[in-house]
């Protein structure tokens, strides 16, 4: 569909014709904090600031989700009557048998995500993968039912941050992977490039006009000089191989030393889907849901058994980057980051995870500090094949 | 020589002797707005470690059970006033070995509050630089700078700071600053905007502030005082009392088990609040906490090496149940 035009003033009227049949989320300040959430005609929506302190994986991925609710009760066999147990061949008949009713939550109203960034919509693509049954694995009907009444209108980004690195991961500050539509800020409004049927019939805005030549050209400009403005502080180039060969590498121990152990940098990352799965019971009445959770968390790990693989913190850290850059492209064949730099701003002692990938990404190293734990000798480099299921 | 040079100093030799294994400062973290801690192994780099008003991390959260790496490492650090609280608490419960410990006491004239810095600006901050004492100079991506004089950005924490020279060092970084006057009980009139809201506007305000909680743990894990960190019995699910969920009711009830915890052992530093992602008022509710803590026991928090904790003792003279 050609470039249209939308005016910066007519951009409220473009919500509020959105809001007229989806949930409209965007990007809000409040209280000097810039959040999605639901969009109201009195708010004013947050382009500005470049990124949204969380990403907008939680409309689609929510934080708490709720499966199923459940009660148990009992019911009295047929042609029981009102006998109770007797020492007859009957009596197993006669005892109360427990039931359990289940209901099914699946809640998927239909939203419009407007304002994220193309790394934002980018990590909808990446977990799309897991969660939508690549290469034949889970199919999860909760995400895939939201994702399918989600549309993603993305902004191009001007400013890029020194935080940002998505061109470094194959992303780009005008970058279309996910969108459903692109709106390019231009003077006076924004160049809006529709890419699929359904940003094409959202974007159906009246106050839509076509998009002129010179204001293509600065589109285009905008997007070439933002691309400009983005490092490439680390090669993607041998990465996984390195990632395997470094499993015992003590750098893992020395890059990890100011981590606390949060779950900060996983629960605002756009594209981190960990989970853990809930029964809460009272009484009889229960319900399913299944919540966040993040590798970082002590005891993510820990096993019934009490045994947990990965007690150790460098453990836990060398797992992040090494799921994100070497397991999930394995299995999934798409990369688990965006380059959106959330975890750098956000993380308490500011790790960088450009510095990790750039140390990470070079040969093991042959000297031992004093610090670090006595190795065995080490094996040879694990195949491909032994990579995966590591 | 500066209190920079004094630590770097400090910091070569301790290594260089043997008597740490490592050694924790700050250093410059991404850009030169931001600092970090740092963990420094070998003499030759102890060039990298900075001091500064960046400089905000209370290091002594890496010495708590299980953060020291390998287990048992003889461990240098640098302590802050406010950060030599956390460290006399642990002590005066024994929960760190004085042996494996050399302390460089840093006394401190204010940190500042990036986070302030950042809401002045719609461009982001890279680079705070601090030309003269008291000035505090701010550039952004777009080439804007601006000056501050230090006192106006400081943390709300170092603004009624009573303990600027550490309470407990093996070795000081320059000379101790001009200690405040204590004659006076501590001020807590900061408070009382929030203590002045009637029961349901609190409750509003705690609801919304909660509502924001996304139950990362950072607060929890960046507090020097919350030792039980990764066996936090929030997270127990057998037994459970905080559900994994995560909504305003459990979030609050999740921080109140927090701060009962940390109570008479917290000097509210505000490790805690600069740690938070979603910016939780957690600065102001610790500090609400050590004001019924000093009404009711005149104590302070980790003032005094051979003081017992708070609610170690049992003393009839104390203020509480008057």
């Amino acid at each position: 569909m050609a470039a249209k035009f939308l005016k910066q003033e007519d951009l409220p009227a473009f919500l509020a014709h959105l809001a007229k049949s989806a949930r409209v989320i965007a990007p809000v300040k409040t209280d000097g904090l810039v959040q999605f959430e639901p969009w109201t005609p009195e708010k004013q929506v947050e382009l500005e600031v470049l990124l949204a302190k969380q990403s907008p994986k939680e409309w689609v991925f929510p934080q708490t989700e709720k499966y199923l609710e459940f009660k148990y009760g009992k019911v009295m066999p047929e042609g029981s009557g009102e006998a109770v147990a007797d020492a007859s061949e009957n009596a197993a008949e006669s005892v109360p048998q427990p039931t359990v009713e289940v209901e099914v939550r699946n809640e998927a109203p239909a939203q419009v995500i407007f304002g994220l960034r193309p790394c934002d919509a980018r990590g909808f693509t990446q977990m799309d993968q897991v969660f939508g049954g690549y290469g034949g694995f889970y199919f999860d009907p909760f995400y895939n039912a939201r994702r399918a009444a989600t549309t993603l209108l993305v902004v191009a980004c001007v400013e890029p941050r020194s935080t940002c690195f998505c061109t470094a991961v194959g992303g780009c500050p005008a970058g279309r992977e996910g969108a459903d539509a692109i709106f390019i800020p231009v003077e006076g409004g924004f160049v809006v490039e529709t890419l699929t049927e359904k940003g094409e019939s959202t974007a159906a805005f009246s106050g839509l006009t076509e998009a002129s030549e010179a204001q293509k050209a600065q589109a285009a400009d905008m997007e070439a000089q933002a691309i400009g403005k983005v490092g490439a502080p680390f090669t993607l180039e041998g990465l996984r191989d390195h990632l395997h060969d470094n499993i015992d590498d003590p750098r893992w121990r020395d890059l990890c030393m100011r981590c606390i152990s949060c779950g900060t940098c996983t629960y605002v990352c756009p594209s981190c889907y960990c989970f853990s799965i809930n029964d809460e019971l009272v009484e009889s009445t229960g319900e399913r849901y299944r919540v966040w959770d993040n590798c970082f968390n002590p005891i993510y790990t820990e096993e019934t058994s009490g045994h947990n693989p990965r007690a150790e913190k460098f453990k836990r850290f060398r797992n992040r980057f090494s799921h994100k850059f070497w397991y999930y492209p394995d299995k999934y064949d798409s990369l688990l980051c965006s380059g959106c730099g959330r975890c750098i701003m956000d993380c308490p002692t500011r790790i960088d995870i450009r510095e990790v990938l750039r140390v990470m990404g070079t040969a093991p190293e042959t000297a031992f500090s004093q610090a670090s734990r006595p190795t065995e000798a080490k094996a040879a480099a694990p195949t491909q094949a032994e990579g995966k299921e590591a | 020589m500066s209190r920079q040079d004094h630590i770097r100093e400090f910091a070569a030799k301790a290594l260089s002797e043997g008597r740490v294994d490592y050694f924790i400062g700050w250093k410059q973290g991404y850009n030169s707005s931001e600092m970090v801690p740092a963990f420094v192994k070998d003499p030759a780099q102890v060039d990298e470690l900075v001091w500064n008003p960046l400089c905000h991390h209370n290091l002594v959260t890496f010495i708590k059970r299980n953060m020291p790496d390998p287990a048992g490492a003889k461990i240098g650090l640098c302590v802050k006033g406010c950060d030599s609280r956390t460290l006399v608490a642990l002590l005066q419960e024994q929960l760190v070995d004085k042996e494996k410990l050399y302390v460089v006491g840093v006394p401190c004239d204010g940190i500042i509050d990036r986070r302030k810095l950042e809401k002045q600006f719609k461009a982001e901050i890279i680079d705070v630089a601090f030309p003269d004492k008291g000035q505090v100079v701010v550039t952004t991506a777009k080439g804007e700078t601006k000056e501050f004089a230090q006192d106006e950005v400081l943390l709300e924490s170092c603004k009624r700071c009573r303990y600027p020279n550490p309470l407990y060092a093996d070795d000081t970084a320059g000379p101790l600053v001009e200690e405040p006057d204590r004659e006076q009980a501590p001020d807590f009139s900061d408070l009382a905007e929030y203590e002045n809201l009637c029961d349901e506007d609190k409750q509003a305000f705690l609801e919304r502030v909660y509502s924001t909680c996304i139950r990362c743990f950072a607060c929890i894990h960046v507090c020097p005082v919350c030792v039980c960190w990764d066996r936090c019995v929030n997270r127990s699910r057998q037994p459970e009392w905080v559900e994994q969920k995560v909504d305003t009711k459990e979030n609050l009830f999740f921080q109140m088990i927090h701060m009962f915890h940390v109570a008479g052992r917290c000097p509210s530093c505000g490790a805690c609040d600069r740690a938070c992602p979603v910016e939780i008022p957690l600065y102001l509710l610790h500090r609400k906490m050590n004001k019924e803590i000093y009404d009711m026991f005149r104590f302070e928090p980790g003032v005094k090496l051979d003081e017992k904790p708070v609610f170690q003792v049992f003393d009839l003279n104390d203020p509480f149940g008057d």
